[in-house]
């Protein structure tokens, strides 16, 4: 069975370029624009992956980020950010499992959600 | 003209002054009142006890005090302690007794200017010493005048450097997030060509197009990018000309209505311009002016929700300054409004107020500097620009042209 991915990212260019290759990797991919309604979308999926752009507007990715690996641990969560000041420690250790930051190579974003979904 | 002598200077200015003499003893009163007259041409008025003389004091404004130190009720040491508590600023001299040193000193110590032993000649030399404490007096002044204006001065500048570190930190923020922000957009059209070189989308086909259309996005956000930092540099160097000619506003209100008119169209956003039936003509770079206008209506879509709405409007007005015609063109809009405390800082340079806008549009990302070049523009034009705003009701932004005359 494919595994699914759910890309939470209110860059919809972005989101749309990456999930073409991913998809092309075999993975069944969906894209959520909406940051508030991304929870629910999770819930609703039960993804295997998450990338979670946590510059959202609409809602704190930090928080979600906490919420989906309190609520539901199995999912991984690879954060992404646009922000050069963030650092990835501190999401590593919220759980996730990888940290990317824009502009990203998404042949090694692939490769990364590959390795973490085997 | 020769100078005046420097004795005589002190003289002069000591000379019509008012003084009030604290003093019991009519006999001294006169002596005082004789001496002084004659030699500085100064009113001197009496009180006769240390009492009337503090209630003076504080109903009236003297040039200089002097009080006999020996009087029937309250002494001149106490004359003089409360008068500091009240505040009153004129110099003060006490007249003592002879061999009375001890009261002179606590005199001085308590914030008298000078002391005069009473004795036969006192009196002859007493307008020497009158005018020395006013000379005296007069500097400490304009030193304390001097100190406080270096203070005042030295404070000014610290407040300058700290706006200059500020400004030069807002810089490096700002050329860190300007290369971030070439980043994203270069990224996303090497990962679009990429898709298409990899056979993983075809352009001929609906996936393959929208990636195209990314990559155009992508190209048009770099060239927006790329045409503010030029404008901003130019204009940081002084080398913007404006090419000013007679022009009719509202051909320009209508060009910047037409270029903007897609982008609106697509946000579902009414753009309307109703121009006046007759002409106005102001003295402008037209090409500049619409660049001005097409920035504040980019905005003004980025910060209005779908089913919102866009008014151009141009009106004539009288400066009451100058007395001159001048044109004020408004762009208003029903969008999310500016909070009070970011009403002037939004036209800084490098200042970006974060706040919800839609991102779906590329087109209209920017770089923070939008504002500062329509100031900049305006200013080249003498006009003024401003924004009156209300949260959650929408902004209008205001510019002024002069009119051609
Ligand atoms: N019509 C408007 N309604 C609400 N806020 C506005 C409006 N126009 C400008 N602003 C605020 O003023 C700030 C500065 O605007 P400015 O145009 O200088 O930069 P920008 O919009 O971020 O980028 P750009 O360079 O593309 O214009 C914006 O970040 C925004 O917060």
């Amino acid at each position: 069975m494919r595994k699914k991915i759910l890309i939470v990212d209110d860059e919809e260019d972005f989101a749309t370029l990456s999930a073409l290759r991913i998809g092309e990797a075999g993975f069944e991919v969906h894209i959520e624009t909406d940051g508030g309604k991304a929870f629910q979308r999770i819930q609703e999926l039960n993804p295997d992956a998450v990338l979670l752009d946590i510059m959202l507007q609409t809602d704190d990715g930090l928080s979600l980020l906490k919420k989906i690996k309190k609520e539901m641990p199995q999912v991984i969560v690879i954060v992404i950010t646009g922000k050069a000041m963030l650092m990835g420690d501190i999401f590593k250790m919220e759980g996730a499992a990888a940290f990317f930051k824009k502009p990203i190579d998404v042949k090694e974003l692939v490769k990364k959600i590959q390795e973490l979904t085997q | 003209m020769a100078e005046t002598p420097a004795h005589l200077k002190i003289k002069k200015d000591a000379e019509n002054m008012r003084i009030l003499l604290v003093e019991d003893n009519p006999d001294h009163s006169y002596l005082v009142r004789k001496s002084v007259n004659e030699a500085l041409r100064s009113q001197v008025e009496i009180a006769e006890s240390g009492e009337q003389g503090v209630m003076r004091l504080g109903n009236e404004k003297y040039d200089l005090i002097i009080s006999d130190f020996n009087l029937p009720g309250m002494s001149g040491l106490e004359v003089l302690k409360t008068i500091k508590e009240m505040g009153v600023d004129a110099p003060f001299i006490m007249l003592t007794g002879q061999g009375d040193e001890k009261v002179a000193v606590s005199a001085m110590q308590a914030g008298a200017y000078n002391y005069v032993v009473k004795d036969d000649v006192c009196y002859t030399i007493l307008p020497r010493v009158i005018s020395e404490t006013l000379t005296q007096f007069r500097a400490d002044k304009e030193k304390e005048r001097l100190e406080r204006e270096i203070r005042e001065k030295s404070e000014a500048l610290e407040k300058a450097n700290r706006e200059l570190k500020k400004l030069d930190e807002l810089k490096s923020q700002f050329i860190s997030s300007v290369s971030h922000e070439f980043k994203n957009p270069l990224n996303s059209i090497q990962e679009s060509i990429a898709l298409v070189l990899d056979g993983i989308v075809n352009p001929t086909e609906p996936k393959g197009k929208r990636v195209m259309e990314i990559a155009q996005n992508s190209t048009e956000r770099l060239t927006i990018l790329v045409n503010d930092l030029l404008d901003f540099s130019k204009l940081e160097a002084g080398k913007m000309k404006m090419e000013k000619e007679p022009v009719d506003i509202r051909g320009v209100l209508t060009e910047a209505l037409d270029s903007m008119s897609p982008l609106a169209e697509k946000r579902k956003i009414t753009l309307t311009c109703a121009p006046a039936a007759h002409k106005m003509i102001v003295f402008a770079d037209p090409m500049r002016i619409v660049q001005v206008l097409t920035n504040l209506i980019s905005n003004a879509i980025k910060y209005t929700q779908e089913g919102g709405a866009i008014r151009l409007d141009a009106r004539s007005e009288k400066d009451p300054a100058s007395s001159l015609q001048k044109i004020v063109v408004s762009v208003k809009d029903s969008g999310a409004g500016i909070a009070k405390e970011n009403l002037s800082r939004i036209f800084e340079r490098f200042e970006q107020i974060k706040q919800p806008q839609h991102r779906d549009l590329p087109a209209l990302q920017g770089t923070g500097l939008g504002l500062s070049i329509c100031r900049e523009i305006v200013q080249l034009h003498q006009g003024r620009i401003w924004v009156e705003s209300e949260l959650g009701k929408g902004s209008t932004f205001f510019f002024t042209l002069p009119r051609y005359q």
